[in-house]
């Protein structure tokens, strides 16, 4: 059960910093910061923001997934990992 | 026999192992996240209330934090006037598509609407056209000067119109419009100059559209010169793959620029006001030759077969041969061609990418800002008229 349990803390935590991080860029205007102030800060939180996203959207349903088919796999089907 | 050698059962296992690694992930990626980008699409395509209200209160309240004549204030004249007018104008026609859908909703918009149209008519929001005209050309236009900036403006304001018969700029409105159809009409070519020297196909299109949308509401029959329009421009300005292209000579045919999936999506929203044939066959070269899909999300190539470049402030990113503006302006071509499959793959991208946020009920872009976000207005209410 534990890569199961780390799987979660993982994308848990991954999903807790992406909100925390869209609600301050909500209040914003990320082409005003970068095209007006040049702020790279901007720019990289931006960057952060969409790294996490994609993360959260392709990476984490994929993984979670295949903790739990593999826990399946190894429960039912007999495989000593 | 080497008896750390894995047996034959051993090694069966670590194979269905791996098998089942990749199904599950190729599976995982093939339908989970098509699920969890597009859910909201539908509701959108359809015209749901609690959705284009949303999405309506987003920019509403994005728009309402301007506090200057311009939104964006650079050292770039063209860009903050422009940016203005977009902003503005994009707005209108976003809130104008929602009011006409749900008409109950018009005593909450139609007044940010025409505070919107009063900003857009004021020759201070772009007044990089009076810098290089000598005037602008909501005061005055010279016989031979193109002014299709204004397109964008008259578009605007054809839009509050179209939900609010009396508002104050009426007879703008009606100015505009007849001195833009008297150039557009007597061109050879079916173009007029946005600048001095400077003639952008898609421009063209706005002020066709405003032109069309103008005629609509008044009730006049333009049909002929239309017609007649409509054959100069596709035979002047559409290129390879039916793509529009984006910039040609003034008072010629001779291309200047590639022809781009950002221009010739947004051509094909704003023609749907004036020739929906005509809007029609650029929506089928963005699907027959523009478009491009992986598990389910789909985005728009920014140049023809034969064309290679890095776009521009129209085009936005292009990444891998697509680009944010062809695909985010492709979403209103797939709305006014009623294309619901276009607009699902579509629109999982924009909110993969967009960063969907919800607070206090309105919902926007958090990746678009104040101009992103009135584009997308426009894009994803657009319905064919």
């Amino acid at each position: 059960m534990k890569p199961v349990l780390r799987a979660v803390l993982v994308c848990g935590s991954a999903w807790v910093v992406y909100a925390l991080l869209l609600a301050h860029l909500s209040q914003q205007d990320p082409v005003f910061g970068f095209l007006v102030g040049r702020d790279w800060t901007m720019a990289l939180r931006v960057l952060l923001l969409l790294v996490l996203r994609l993360f959260l959207v392709l990476c984490a349903p994929a993984w979670m997934l295949w903790r739990v088919v593999s826990f399946v796999e190894q429960r039912w089907l007999g495989r000593r990992p | 026999m080497n008896k750390n050698a894995p047996s034959r059962s051993e090694e069966g296992r670590r194979l269905r192992h791996l098998a089942l690694f990749v199904v599950t992930v190729l599976g995982a990626l093939a339908s989970l996240p098509r699920v969890l980008c597009g859910w909201r699409a539908d509701a959108v395509f359809e015209g749901d209330l609690a959705a284009q209200r949303a999405l309506a209160d987003g920019v509403v309240a994005q728009v309402q934090r301007r506090k200057a004549v311009h939104y964006y204030s650079t050292a770039d004249a063209r860009f903050d006037g422009q940016s203005a007018v977009a902003i503005d104008q994009m707005a209108l026609m976003g809130l104008s598509q929602i009011v006409a859908l749900h008409p109950e909703l018009g005593a909450a918009y139609v007044p940010v609407m025409r505070t919107l149209a009063a900003h857009l008519a004021d020759p201070r929001t772009l007044d990089y056209a009076r810098r290089v005209y000598g005037h602008h050309g909501v005061d005055a236009m010279g016989p031979a000067e193109g002014h299709a900036y204004l397109g964008y403006i008259n578009l605007g304001l054809g839009m509050l119109r179209a939900v609010d018969p009396n508002m104050p700029l009426v007879a703008l409105h009606d100015q505009l419009s007849q001195r833009l159809a008297d150039r557009l009409f007597a061109s050879k070519t079916g173009l007029i100059e946005t600048y001095p020297g400077e003639t952008w196909p898609p421009d063209v299109a706005a002020v066709a559209g405003s032109v069309g949308l103008h005629a609509a509401l008044s009730g006049r029959d333009r049909s002929a010169e239309i017609a007649a329009w409509s054959r100069r421009f596709a035979a002047c300005a559409i290129g390879a793959d039916g793509y529009l292209v984006q910039r040609v000579q003034s008072g010629s045919c001779r291309a200047l620029d590639a022809p781009r999936g950002s221009g010739t999506a947004v051509a094909a929203y704003f023609l749907s006001f004036i020739d929906s044939a005509l809007a029609r066959r650029l929506h089928g070269a963005l699907v027959s030759s523009g478009e491009r899909t992986l598990f389910g999300f789909g985005a728009i190539r920014e140049y023809a077969r034969g064309y290679a470049g890095r776009g521009d402030l129209n085009a936005g990113p292009v990444v891998l041969g697509v680009s944010v503006g062809a695909t985010g302006f492709a979403l209103g071509a797939a709305g006014v061609a009623r294309d619901r499959d276009l607009f699902r793959e579509l629109y999982r991208t924009l909110d993969l990418f967009g960063a969907p946020s919800n607070l206090s009920g309105a919902d926007t872009f958090v990746v678009g800002g104040t101009l992103g976000n009135a584009l997308l207005l426009a894009m994803l209410t657009a319905r064919p008229r």
